[in-house]
């Protein structure tokens, strides 16, 4: 916005003009820098707005409360459906992708197996979400003393790269922590703490345990063991389905992946 | 030769509006385009009247591009524009649209002709064990086009593009391939496929995918969730790395035992560690956004946030820093660019675009960019001056009783038309009006001992000129608008550098590179080299030219008597000298050009080997006659062996105003923004100013523009600025 | 774009808005014209199509679409287009109001259906609704598909938030409610009526205008805002005013309008009046008596209800004038940009 203003240094007047041209300078900008306020982008307040037009609107008398009641009831009308209006559009637009030089049918796979993502992806989100709404943040620690090595010049052996103590359970390297679950049995307690890890990728539902059986073989065994990763657990989770009545007693069987030999380890319960 | 300073008086009685604001824009780039587009736009109804002063005889900047012999495209190095380029689209859509209308569309054709979707990238590089290894990455398309406006209700924040990984982190999964084994169900022989197989393997790979995004969002739920409320702040940072160290020792040796799934997890580690430093440094509660982290180096910040040292050393990372030339003095062995920045500029890159990830331009940049706004511009009414340089900007007096403002500008004008009316500045290539690569001296009054003599009027270190025009507030100009290189503030600014120390700090601290490129003709194509498509761009390469691409696209736009089967554009980052070079120092360009032609050649016999094994003769040595000479006089197309390398063209960007703009950490705060009011009666562009989006790219520069003309004209708004508010 | 001024400056802000009104309203009904005739006139029909739009009628509508796309850099011929369907769109919604109001006259004429019976005007009605989809077609096409992608939304928006306004507000009616809110009684207004009178022409300039490049939802507050306020003034008119156009006084009364007099007179009345206020609120609208309807007037004006609603069609006036700052403040000032700016006043001093 430019705004014409007395020149006190005397601006030259250019030929054809009548009278001196003031010199022209620039009003000075609302803000002078982007909003990078994280999250949802400031709205105008409906209650800041309404206070103002409640003043607009009044002109000169005094603001009575009903009215300006009236004026905030017409802004969160207005709020309302607006973002109605823009739920519906981004519900519409979701299912909306732009595939024009991909062939058909790779096409709708794709859009099938995106969606699906999303979907699964969106849950996790909304949890972390709302989560996140009451974290509050400690302060950055202190930068490494030495920097990230440069990028690879040239080919280099490679790096086992440093494990870190986990804290936990105490498994070392090579270990994974176990947590047990049981169905069925309030008292029972988990006598395994970790398993070793498998020797080839594998994933925690393809691990299986032989029927957990107690010493006395005329016990019955536990048959029903199924794992799974959950990290709010720490890791591996082995869910242990105990039958109704079972006698008391330590339970154990052999954990295996598939492709291994060698067991993982043995997943010892106590029924109490 | 006489000095003549004479003023620039209207053109005739007419012409004096006495009531339209006469704006002075200098530079011809994109910031200054993207501006001057803003302001002589229907809706601000005449209310200024523009002049464009640029240096030499072509449009662009950093972004000009010209023709050569054959009609050859030679460019600055690569253009490329990706998808999430918002604000330069929509100019350039306006234009295309605004071209139509005035029954230009079969010359310049629809936008959608000019720019093409691009989905793929390739990274090639240095595997662990020896040899090299390549990463295709499919970027799948997204829903609209960049340019269009954004849904009402989108907003720029760090959750919402979090959801966007995700959605991005699977489809790469889906798409990415290793050494092209394809991770999931192989297409058939017509490219479908099977839908059974496909939903098989993602719920497989689904363990994956999901461990990896539990990571990001369980590992910090299940923290957030035991720790009662705020109190236990302190100790949930250092659960919450336990629990990704935990992941980490997981996946890693065991899950990622094959080296195919192992790029996978180093992105994911990335983008792992990224969130944790989100988190962790408050970023998404701070009213300062990413610019929290920008005093941070970005492989630094990684680290600190538990990325592994595989992960800091991936090609990934690497082709991001060599895309933006991230490296101090252009030393490869210095990679700067800060956390905030690069951070923000991954999200937008890989979160942000519509299309298509990126997208190619038909031909040279000037040709399809600066080519049209020209026109388009020159229709409107907006006057250009080429050949006027300008040397300094100068002050009014201090203590003069008014704001400091900007009382002269003073020009060499390098040469005069012989007509003495405008300079007719394009040729014609392939029917499209095109920017050459030397001025047209026949126009140009001396214009034969010019040529002769070897001018080049786009060096700084040739001042040769014609003449010497000054011209000052009031009669000449009432507003400027400074749109020239970073690099060559200092040469012109030096009134304002010496009064100002925002000025001064900002010539110190925000820092330039150098930049070198070639381009080679191929008589054949590059699978028939031994190089698979579909990849057109590929990075992290060996240095020194890490960044190359295949432009088999742009030959039928040139003008060949018998055309190649190809071309390939080659660019980097240049090293600068210890000391910085003299201004007399004459033949300092082509030492540095004579430079890059050894690296270019050396690089030819050597890297090279490793992408394009077929041009390599029995003898192992590079098949010199592959290289496609111009058919005209210009160059020696009988020329055998090394020496042949002289028919291709190559350049170093050594020119001041020519450096690439880098972000080092800490450096935003010394960048100053076209809403500055310094003076009141100046506004800078260029992606070298605080545009909010401090990297050296076009989106940045046009944003830059939209904020100078929001600064001498009040519009557009700063919410119309895509991109302008965003963390 | 300039176009031949008139020598001298017109004196008052209200001479300029009926200028520009009488300009707008030329090129618009030139351009219906050109539709209204363009083939031979289909018998019980075209006739009936023509009706409505040659009585006259304020134009304001139209005005206000072209006075969009000029402020957002189109021009009067791309734009004359739009405001003819958006014009024809309005006299096709009246047709059905009337029949579905049961009015006897229209702009100092018997309404349609009174004049040809309810068939042929209902027929007459879609007919012309559909005219104006023709209309607003045609002038979609040098827009490109982006832009006219555009205007499809937001009028496919704007017919959804029309038929539900209309269907609160016969509902209310058809089902006797009566503990309404202000809030409710905004709700209602925004669908039935600034949706399509001013919040759609309103979008349609500024997409035609801008040629697809400015989001349409800038407009939606202010054209709310303005919409809501012209409403009230247009019932407290009724109430106060002898409306003119053969429109009967306190017809609205007969009708028992849900208006916001109505439901603040329902609020603040003792017991005692609101049973008889609820026992004329069940009654159908011919056995409510003249004398009933003189009582509630009083009771109105005695409760303040008039007062009340005097004061909010100001206060949302004001709310207007923000909204206005907000979504126009950065264009460049022009005689388009004051008329749209000089709506706000125009609420009141309109004659």
């Amino acid at each position: 916005m430019t705004t014409p203003e007395g020149a006190p240094d005397g601006a030259t007047t250019s030929r054809g003009t009548s009278a001196p041209k003031a010199r022209v300078r620039r009003a000075p900008p609302d803000r002078t820098g982007p909003i990078r306020a994280a999250g949802p982008a400031a709205a105008p307040s409906a209650a800041d707005a309404s206070g103002q037009a409640a003043a607009d609107g009044a002109a000169g008398s005094s603001i009575n409360e009903q009215i300006a009641q009236a004026v905030r009831a017409g802004y969160d009308v207005i709020a309302d459906n607006i973002q109605q209006g823009r739920q519906a559009a981004e519900r519409f637009r979701q299912g909306d992708y732009n595939f024009r030089d991909v062939p058909d049918d790779v096409q709708s796979v794709l859009q099938r197996l995106i969606q699906l993502a999303r979907e699964l992806s969106t849950t996790t989100f909304d949890v972390c979400d709302r989560l996140l709404a009451e974290w509050r943040p400690t302060s950055p620690p202190a930068p490494p003393t030495d920097g990230p090595p440069p990028f690879r010049p040239r080919p280099e052996p490679k790096q086992a790269p440093a494990p870190t103590a986990a804290p936990g359970n105490g498994a070392g390297p090579g270990q994974i922590n176990l947590a047990v679950q049981f169905e069925g049995a309030p008292d029972a307690l988990a006598r395994t703490l970790w398993l070793d890890r498998p020797s080839q990728p594998a994933e925690a539902q393809t691990f299986t345990s032989t029927p957990l059986a107690s010493a006395d073989p005329t016990a019955p065994v536990i048959s029903q063991v199924v794992f799974k990763m959950d990290l709010s657990q720490g890791g591996l989770v082995a869910v242990v389905t105990v039958p109704p009545g079972l006698p008391t007693g330590v339970y154990s069987g052999l954990v295996r992946a598939p492709g291994d030999g060698v067991p993982l380890g043995v997943l010892a319960v106590e029924i109490r | 030769m006489a000095r003549v300073a004479r003023a620039i008086g209207p053109e005739s009685e007419s012409d004096v509006t006495g009531k339209a604001t006469k704006v002075a824009v200098i530079g011809g780039g994109c910031g200054s385009m993207a501006a001057v587009w803003a302001m002589s736009g229907p809706e601000q109804a005449g209310q200024f009247e523009i002049t464009v002063f640029q240096e030499g005889w072509r449009l662009g900047g950093k972004g000009a591009s010209g023709r050569g012999p054959s009609g050859r495209i030679e460019e600055h190095g690569l253009h490329v524009w990706l998808g999430f380029y918002d604000n330069a689209f929509r100019m350039m859509r306006q234009c295309h649209a605004e071209l139509a209308q005035q029954g230009l569309a079969d010359l310049y054709g629809d936008w959608r002709e000019a720019w093409t979707p691009e989905h793929d990238i390739a990274l090639y590089s240095v595997a662990e064990g020896g040899g090299f290894e390549r990463w295709d990455a499919h970027m799948p398309p997204r829903a609209g086009l960049p340019g269009d406006p954004l849904p009402p209700g989108t907003v720029f924040s760090l959750p919402y593009y979090m959801a966007r990984a995700f959605e991005l982190f699977r489809s790469l999964i889906l798409d990415t391939t290793v050494d092209g084994r394809g991770l999931g169900p192989e297409p058939d022989s017509q490219g479908r496929i099977e839908a059974g197989a496909a939903l098989k393997y993602l719920l497989g790979l689904g363990s994956f995918a999901t461990v990896a995004s539990l990571a990001q969002g369980l590992g910090l739920a299940a923290v957030l969730v035991r720790a009662p409320g705020v109190a236990g702040a302190p100790g949930l940072a250092g659960a919450l790395e336990g629990l990704c160290a935990r992941l980490r020792l997981w996946l890693e040796d065991r899950w990622l035992a094959t080296d195919r799934h192992r790029f996978l997890w180093e992105v994911a580690d990335l983008t792992l560690a990224s969130m944790v430093g989100l988190v962790r440094h408050g970023v998404m509660f701070d009213a300062r956004g990413l610019d929290a982290i920008d005093d941070y180096e970005c492989r630094d910040w990684l680290r600190m946030n538990g990325a592994s040292v595989r992960a800091l050393q991936s090609p990934f990372l690497r082709g991001l820093y060599d895309l933006s030339m991230g490296y101090e003095n252009g030393d490869p062995d210095r990679p700067r660019l800060s956390a905030g920045q690069g951070l923000r500029g991954t999200l937008r890159t890989f979160f942000g675009y519509r299309g298509a990830f990126m997208w190619r331009m038909r031909a040279g940049m000037g040709d399809v960019v600066f080519a049209p706004l020209y026109e388009a511009l020159a229709r409107r009414g907006v006057k250009f001056r080429f050949f006027h340089r300008l040397t300094n900007v100068g002050l009014a007096a201090d203590g003069a009783g008014d704001a400091p403002h900007v009382a002269s500008l003073t020009f060499d004008v390098q040469a005069e038309t012989r007509s003495g009316g405008p300079y007719e500045p394009f040729v014609t290539v392939a029917g499209r009006p095109c920017w050459p690569s030397a001025p047209d001296f026949g126009q140009l009054q001396d214009g034969e001992r010019m040529a002769a003599e070897g001018w080049d009027l786009e060096s700084h270190w040739d001042r040769r000129r014609a003449g010497e025009l000054t011209l000052k507030v009031g009669r000449d100009f009432d507003l400027v608008l400074l749109g020239v290189g970073l690099g060559a503030i200092p040469h012109v600014c030096r009134e304002i550098v010496s009064r100002d120390i925002g000025w001064r700090r900002m010539t110190q601290e925000v820092k330039t590179v150098a930049s070198q490129a070639f381009q080679v003709w191929l008589d054949a194509d590059l699978e028939s080299l031994g190089w698979r498509g579909p990849a057109y761009i590929t990075g992290a390469f060996a240095k020194p030219f890490d960044t190359w691409c295949d432009m088999a696209h742009v030959v039928p736009e040139e003008d060949w008597r018998t055309p190649p089967r190809t071309s390939v554009y080659f660019c980097a980052v240049l090293r600068d000298p210890p000391a910085a070079p003299d201004d007399a120092d004459r033949g300092y360009p082509k030492r540095r050009a004579d430079e890059v032609r050894a690296s270019a050649e050396a690089f030819m016999e050597g890297p090279i080997r490793h992408v394009w094994p077929g041009a390599f003769g029995a003898d192992g040595g590079f098949r010199w006659d592959l290289l496609a000479a111009p058919s005209d006089a210009t160059s020696d197309a009988a020329s055998q062996g090394r020496a042949r390398f002289a028919t291709q063209y190559w350049r170093a960007n050594v020119n001041p105003s020519d450096r690439y703009v880098i972000h080092t950490p800490g450096s935003f705060r010394y960048r100053i923004s076209p809403l500055d009011m310094t003076c009141d009666n100046l506004t800078i562009a260029g992606d070298w100013t605080d545009s909010g989006f401090h990297s050296g790219c076009v989106e940045g520069a046009v944003m830059s523009g939209l904020l100078a003309a929001h600064a001498l004209s009040g519009a557009p708004k700063l919410e119309d600025i895509i991109g302008y508010d965003h963390p | 774009m300039t176009e031949a001024v008139a020598s001298e400056a017109p004196a008052s802000s209200e001479d300029r808005m009926l200028e520009t009104l009488s300009r707008y309203g030329r090129a618009t009904r030139e351009a219906l014209q050109r539709y209204l005739q363009a083939q031979p006139a289909a018998p019980y029909l075209d006739d009936l199509i023509a009706d409505y739009p040659s009585r006259g009628g304020k134009m304001l509508r139209p005005a206000i679409c072209i006075a969009n796309a000029r402020v957002f850099g189109g021009g009067l011929e791309t734009a004359v287009r739009c405001a003819a369907a958006v014009e024809l769109l309005h006299n096709g919604l009246l047709i059905h109001d009337d029949i579905q109001d049961g009015s006897a006259m229209r702009r100092g004429r018997p309404t349609l259906h009174a004049l040809h019976g309810a068939a042929l005007a209902i027929n007459a009605g879609d007919a012309t609704i559909f005219t104006a989809l023709r209309t607003l077609v045609d002038g979609l096409r040098p827009l490109g598909s982006a832009a006219a992608a555009q205007v499809l939304e937001i009028s496919t928006v704007m017919a959804r938030e029309t038929a539900e306004g209309q269907a609160l507000e016969l509902g209310w009616r058809d089902h006797n409610v009566i503990n309404l809110t202000d809030a409710d009684y905004f709700r209602m207004a925004l669908k039935k009526t600034a949706w399509m009178g001013m919040i759609w022409p309103a979008q349609l300039g500024l997409v035609v205008g801008s040629g697809g490049y400015a989001s349409p939802e800038r407009v939606v507050r202010f054209g709310y805002f303005l919409g809501v306020a012209f409403q009230i003034e247009d019932d407290l008119r009724n109430l106060c005013v002898d409306p003119g156009y053969g429109k009967e006084m306190n017809g609205d009364l007969f009708e028992a309008k849900r208006t916001l007099m109505l439901i603040h007179v329902h609020r603040a009345c003792s017991p005692a009046e609101r049973a008889r206020l609820d026992a004329f609120l069940a009654q159908a609208r011919d056995e409510r008596s003249a004398e009933d309807v003189r009582w509630l007037a009083g009771l109105m004006e005695r409760l303040g209800s008039i007062r009340h609603g005097r004061a909010v069609a100001a206060a949302m006036a004001g709310a207007a004038a923000h909204e206005f700052g907000v979504a126009y403040g950065g264009l460049p000032p022009s005689p388009d940009h004051d008329f749209l700016e000089g709506l706000v006043a125009w609420i009141f001093e309109r004659p």
